[in-house]
């Protein structure tokens, strides 16, 4: 059984890992909001500004970070469907 | 019963801090929730006009006590599209 030092040695750490930022106007332990926000924000930027306009990607990366992926696939169907509730 | 009353209360004068603790008690809880009905992020009293209330924290301070962060220059991280 190989010691715990060498087992902890042989993983690789990945670089650059990050997450959604504080955002000030959710500053409670309750992040659904942000999660919510995120999706809608990004979503809205992309029918606003166009597919490639990259601050965009900031929305994304913020959900992607947030939101479980249940919520997030749901929302995706809903909006397929056109029975999102949010306003894009 | 006496010690309810003003002028009773001359002859139970024990009662008193009983009467301000629960006074400062309940106009706390009121007083609070005051402060969530107006001044919560997530509460909005007329739909139409504040679609989304937590906009106007975005450069605020919302809790009472934070020493974590300096809120002086705080600004929402969220680009703005539009």
């Amino acid at each position: 059984m190989p010691s715990l030092a060498v087992m902890a040695s042989k993983k690789e750490v990945p670089q650059e890992l990050s997450t959604a930022p504080f955002d000030p106007r959710f500053p409670n332990q309750n992040q659904t909001r942000y999660c919510w926000q995120s999706y809608v924000d990004y979503h809205r930027c992309r029918k606003l500004k166009g597919e490639d306009y990259a601050p965009c990607d900031y929305f994304r990366k913020c959900y992607e970070s947030l939101c479980p992926f249940a919520w997030v696939e749901k929302w995706d169907t809903q909006r397929e469907e056109n029975r999102f509730p949010g306003k894009i | 019963m006496k010690g309810f009353s003003l002028a009773s209360m001359k002859s139970h004068p024990s009662l008193i801090p009983l009467y301000v603790c629960v006074a400062l008690g309940c106009s706390g809880a009121v007083l609070y929730t005051i402060r969530l009905a107006v001044r919560s992020p997530e509460v909005s009293w007329n739909k139409k006009s504040n679609p989304e209330p937590w906009n106007e924290y975005a450069n605020k301070q919302h809790k009472f006590y934070s020493p974590v962060r300096d809120y002086s220059n705080i600004e929402s991280p969220a680009p703005k599209y539009d």
